[in-house]
């Protein structure tokens, strides 16, 4: 009686491999030797969607990025993909490093009713960081992302508006006070030369001069660059330390 | 027994071939398709992001005399920027992408940036050999 069981479960076992879906040894062969057609094509060819499709399709999607598909295919298969840790963490770290907030958004607001594990905890902790920046409190951080994260928050507390006033009364003071004092001297320096240089011409040429003409045109461009500067500059920095901060709580977790 | 179990074997075996699909064949063809080469669009002068902007000559003119100042003046002075795309292209990137105006300030702020010391006001991350790593994505 064991026997014919035995026997009956062998050949359960050998049709329900046959009838296997996707072929995941191939799958896996095909992603790793970065074929990215054949990849593609192979995924294409299973024309009655299923679970486990989505799954391969959202891996695929995520190592030859694109959020929007990616995020698609995720919430048509998203149980299968919660279960692979390793694939919630490369994803929440690139849709982090690449994608438009709106994506974000959409991402993180998909894993709030799926259980704590380790990578949704860590990443939605840095999504938070990087999202209210004022609010959030640095010491739920590891110790060796507190600098990063420190570095952006201060300039996230910084105005765009009052560095581009700042530097319409003094140039290169909204630069300075957006933290980069090298670049304030330069454009103070900048500034005063040419400002000077113009005001000798003047003096000494006349109102109608070309020298003098071409002097205050060089001057008014560097003088409204640096206005326009001292808002950029918080701007910008705002978005490289943002980055960074990513990069180093993506490298930690690795 | 043994007889039998070659039957059932063969039976499963004909029954696991599921439907015929034609993945081989499509895959094949992916692999062994002729490398294609796409016909090189001819080049503009420009390529703006806003259809009315081709129509404003003063970014022709300053796109222009950008060209002129890397073709002629650039190269004599042999001048070596602390980005990793010059101050002058960087300009004509930004006056294509937001116009005359916006793009001519955004240039000259990078140009009164570009210093040596520049390279220790932004974080590692944007830092590529002893160049700053600049762009219009990084921005926008």
């Amino acid at each position: 009686m064991i026997k014919k069981i035995n026997n009956y479960l062998i050949v359960f076992f050998y049709v329900a491999a046959c009838h296997a879906q996707i072929d995941a040894r191939f799958v896996k062969h095909l992603a790793t030797n970065k074929l990215q057609a054949e990849h593609r094509a192979y995924l294409n060819s299973f024309t009655v969607p299923f679970d486990s499709l989505h799954y391969y399709k959202a891996k695929y999607y995520l190592q030859y990025f694109n959020d929007s598909l990616l995020l698609t295919n995720y919430t048509q298969s998203k149980t299968l993909c919660f279960n692979d840790q390793e694939f919630i963490a490369s994803a929440s770290k690139l849709i982090l490093l690449q994608s438009k907030p709106i994506f974000q958004d959409a991402w993180f607001a998909s894993m709030v009713n799926q259980e704590n594990t380790k990578a949704k905890k860590y990443f939605e902790a840095i999504y938070m960081a990087t999202t209210e920046p004022l609010a959030f409190n640095e010491k739920e951080l590891v110790p060796e992302l507190q600098k990063p994260f420190l570095s952006y928050k201060k300039v996230c507390g910084k105005k765009p508006v009052l560095g581009a006033a700042l530097s319409t009364v003094v140039p290169g003071l909204g630069k300075w006070y957006a933290g980069k004092p090298k670049s304030a001297l330069m454009a103070f320096v900048l500034n005063g030369s040419y400002a000077l240089q113009t005001w000798e011409s003047a003096g000494k040429l006349g109102i109608r001069h070309p020298l003098t003409i071409i002097n205050a045109s060089a001057f008014a461009i560097f003088y409204l660059s640096n206005v326009y500067g001292g808002y950029r500059a918080i701007v910008d920095l705002r978005k490289e330390r943002k980055k960074q901060f990513i990069a180093n709580a993506a490298g930690y977790y690795n | 027994m043994c007889q039998k179990l070659l039957l059932i074997f063969f039976l499963a075996s004909l029954l696991g071939r599921g439907q015929d699909r034609p993945v081989n064949d499509e895959l094949l063809k992916v692999s062994f398709e002729p490398y294609k080469i796409e016909k090189t669009k001819t080049r503009k002068l420009l390529r703006f992001k806003k259809k009315y902007a081709a129509y404003n000559p003063l970014n022709y003119a300053g796109a222009g005399l950008l060209y002129l100042y890397q073709n002629l003046v650039s190269e004599q002075i042999q001048a070596n920027c602390s980005y990793q795309i010059s101050c002058s292209e960087y300009t004509k990137l930004c006056i294509q992408h937001h116009g005359f105006i916006i793009g001519t300030l955004r240039g000259f702020n990078q140009l009164s940036e570009c210093h040596p010391g520049a390279i220790y006001e932004h974080p590692q991350l944007f830092i590529n050999g002893n160049k700053i790593i600049n762009g219009l994505d990084k921005e926008d």
